[in-house]
C-alpha cells in the first residue's frame, strides 16, 4: 500500500512523503491508456484501432501527468485523514516522474493548524461595566421622533418670523441701481436660520409679516462664486409671499398611536428603554468578548499559517467593498485594494484568526458542540434581526453554502458563553463615561 | 540534405501498416517519385542500420479535386514497402 511518511518541519508546516508501489502506478498508467484507445483519432487509423504502443509514444507526457495528478488526487487527502492532520492549505506538491520499475514518490508541504493547548480560560478576571439608561436618551430619541413628523402650519397672524419659519419669496437684487438678474428669484423657498441663500441674509427678515415687503442692503463676501459681484454692496428688495412654521406633533397617546402598534406614550417610551437596553447589552457582551480575547492572546502567543491571514485579510476587503456597494458605489469603479489597505488591516484579520482557533480548540476540549437545535434558534434569531422569515433565510444560507460558517459563528458564541460563565465577573461602572456617551449618540 | 533523406520522404503509419509490420516485419515510406528499388533498399538500410531484403513499390497517381469552380489536383507520389530481415527493428516504427 501507498506509504506515508510525516515530518514537521514547523509547529505550522509539515512535508508529508507518500511512496506509491509500481504495481499500482503501472495499473492506473494501464487504465488511462486503454480509455484513451477507446476515444482517440490518429490519422491512419480506424477509431480504437491504434495500437497500443503507438498510443503509449503520443500521449505518454499528458497520460503520466494526468496519473501522477490522480494520484495525487487519491492518496493525499486519504493519508492525510488517516494521520488526523487538517491541512489549512497546501503550499506546493512536488512530484517525481514515473520510472518503470520504481515507486512513484511525491512530496507535499501543507500548513496546518497549530497545536493549540489552550490552558487558563477559566476563572478569567473580567469587567462587567453597568450601565444605566438615562431618560434623558429616551426624551431624545422622542424629541427627535416628534421632529421627524413635524408638520408645516401658517404663522399666526401678526407675528413676525422668527428662526426655523418657512418662507417663500421673491427676490429682488440691485447693485449700483442696475437689477441683478442672478440674484433675482420668485417664489423662493428658503428656511430662516438656515442662511442658505447669502450669509447674513437670513437675520434681515426675522420680525417682518407676510405679505410686507422688506428692504435692505447687504455686502457681499469676497469668495462670492461670481467674481463680478464679489465684494459689492446689493440691496435686495423682499416680498414675503408665504410664511409656514414648523409644529411638532403633541406628545400625547395620538401620537404614539400615529407611530405604530403603541397605545400610549408609556408603551412608546418602553419600546424605546427596551431599544436601548438592547444596545447597552449588545455593547457589554461585546466588551466582554474582547476583554476574553485579549486574555486568551495575552497568555498565549503562537504562529498562524499565512495563508489563513491572507484569506482574512481578503474577506475583511471585501466586506468593505460590500459596505460601499451597499451604499450605491458602483463594484466596477473601485480600485483593487492596494498593499497598504492589506497591511492595515493584516494586524485585526490575525487577531479574528487567532480567536478563531483558541476558541475552536476550547470548544473541542471542552466538547462544546453546535446541535441542529442550536443552529435553528440561530437562524431563527437572526432572521428576526434582519426581518426575514426563517424558513426563508435557512434556504438562503443553504443555497449560498453558509450553514458551516454559521454553525462556526454560534460555537464562537457558546464558547464565549462558556468562558464567562466560569469566569470571575466584577460589575463596575465603564471607565471614561463622556467618552461613551459621544458613541452612543453616533449609534 | 543527405541523399537519403531526399529518397525516403517519411515513414506511413497506418492501420494497415502496423498490420504488415506485425506479420512480415514491414515497414511503409512515402519515397522519392523518380528513385527506384535499389535505391530505397540503400537508404533504408544506411539510415536505420538494418538489412532490407526486398523492396516494392508503386506509384500513387494523381488525384484531380475540384471545390465547387475551384479545379485542383494532388500530388501523385510513391509508396515503398521494404521488407526487414528477421529480427531487425527500426525503433521509429516501435513507438515507445
Amino acid at each position: 500500500m501507498t506509504n506515508i511518511q510525516i515530518e514537521n518541519v514547523s509547529e505550522i508546516k509539515k512535508k508529508v512523503t507518500v511512496q506509491v508501489p509500481e504495481e499500482q502506478v503501472q495499473s492506473m498508467l494501464d487504465t488511462e491508456y486503454r480509455d484513451l484507445k477507446k476515444t482517440v483519432q490518429i490519422k491512419g487509423f480506424r477509431k480504437g484501432k491504434v495500437p497500443m504502443n503507438i498510443i503509449r509514444s503520443y500521449f505518454k507526457d499528458k497520460v503520466q501527468a494526468d496519473t501522477i495528478r490522480k494520484i495525487i488526487e487519491e492518496t493525499l487527502q486519504p493519508g492525510l485523514d488517516e494521520n488526523k492532520i487538517v491541512p489549512v492549505s497546501v503550499l506546493s506538491i512536488d512530484p517525481e516522474t514515473i520510472e518503470a520499475g520504481k515507486p512513484f514518490q511525491y512530496t507535499a508541504e501543507i500548513e496546518v493548524p497549530p497545536p493549540l493547548d489552550v490552558e487558563g480560560y477559566k476563572g478569567l478576571n473580567l469587567k462587567k461595566y453597568i450601565r444605566e439608561i438615562d431618560e434623558k436618551q429616551v426624551d431624545e430619541r422622542i424629541q427627535g421622533l416628534r421632529e421627524r413628523n413635524a408638520r408645516l402650519a401658517p404663522i399666526p397672524e401678526s407675528r413676525g418670523l422668527v428662526q426655523g419659519d418657512h418662507l417663500v419669496v421673491d427676490i429682488k437684487a440691485e447693485s449700483d441701481g442696475a437689477p441683478i438678474s442672478a440674484l433675482t428669484v420668485t417664489d423662493y423657498h428658503l428656511e430662516i436660520g438656515r442662511n442658505f441663500y447669502l450669509p447674513d441674509f437670513d437675520k434681515n427678515l426675522e420680525g417682518a409679516n407676510v405679505e410686507e415687503t422688506k428692504s435692505f442692503a447687504l455686502d457681499l463676501p469676497e469668495s462670492f462664486p461670481r467674481k463680478n459681484l464679489a465684494g459689492k454692496s446689493v440691496s435686495f428688495e423682499i416680498t414675503v409671499k408665504e410664511a409656514k412654521e414648523r409644529i411638532l406633533p403633541a406628545l400625547d397617546d395620538d401620537f404614539a398611536k400615529d407611530l405604530g402598534e403603541f397605545e400610549t406614550v408609556e408603551a412608546l417610551k418602553d419600546e424605546i428603554r427596551k431599544d436601548l437596553t438592547q444596545i447597552i447589552e449588545n455593547r457589554s457582551k461585546k466588551e466582554m468578548e474582547e476583554q476574553i480575547i485579549d486574555a486568551l492572546l495575552g497568555k498565549m502567543s503562537f504562529e498562524v499559517p499565512t495563508t489563513m491571514i491572507e484569506s482574512q485579510v481578503d474577506n475583511l476587503l471585501n466586506q468593505t467593498i460590500q459596505n460601499l456597494v451597499a451604499h450605491g458605489l458602483d463594484p466596477r469603479k473601485l480600485p483593487a485594494p492596494s498593499e497598504a489597505q492589506r497591511n492595515q488591516v493584516r494586524p485585526s484579520a490575525e487577531r479574528i484568526v487567532k480567536t478563531g482557533l483558541l476558541l475552536r480548540s476550547i470548544g473541542e476540549k471542552e466538547a462544546i458542540e453546535v446541535s441542529d437545535e442550536d443552529l435553528q434558534a440561530g437562524i431563527a434569531e437572526r432572521a428576526e434581526q434582519i426581518g426575514m422569515s426563517a424558513d426563508y433565510l435557512k434556504d438562503q444560507l443553504e443555497a449560498n453554502k453558509m450553514t458551516e460558517e454559521l454553525r462556526a459563528s454560534l460555537l464562537q458564541e457558546k464558547v464565549f458563553k462558556f468562558i464567562q460563565d466560569h469566569g470571575e465577573i466584577t460589575e463596575e461602572n465603564p471607565p471614561e463615561e463622556a467618552n461613551s456617551q459621544k458613541e452612543k449618540e453616533e449609534e | 540534405m543527405l541523399e537519403e533523406y531526399k529518397i525516403i520522404r517519411r515513414p506511413i503509419i497506418t492501420e494497415k501498416g502496423s498490420v504488415l509490420k506485425d506479420e512480415n516485419n514491414q515497414l511503409v515510406f512515402e519515397v522519392d517519385l523518380d528513385s527506384n528499388k535499389s535505391e530505397i533498399k540503400k537508404a533504408v538500410e544506411k539510415l536505420f542500420k538494418v538489412t532490407v531484403l526486398s523492396v516494392q513499390t508503386h506509384n500513387r497517381l494523381v488525384k484531380r479535386k475540384r471545390l465547387g469552380k475551384m479545379a485542383g489536383r494532388r500530388k501523385s507520389w510513391k509508396k515503398a514497402i521494404v521488407t526487414l530481415k528477421e529480427g531487425d527493428r527500426v525503433e521509429f516504427f516501435e513507438g515507445v
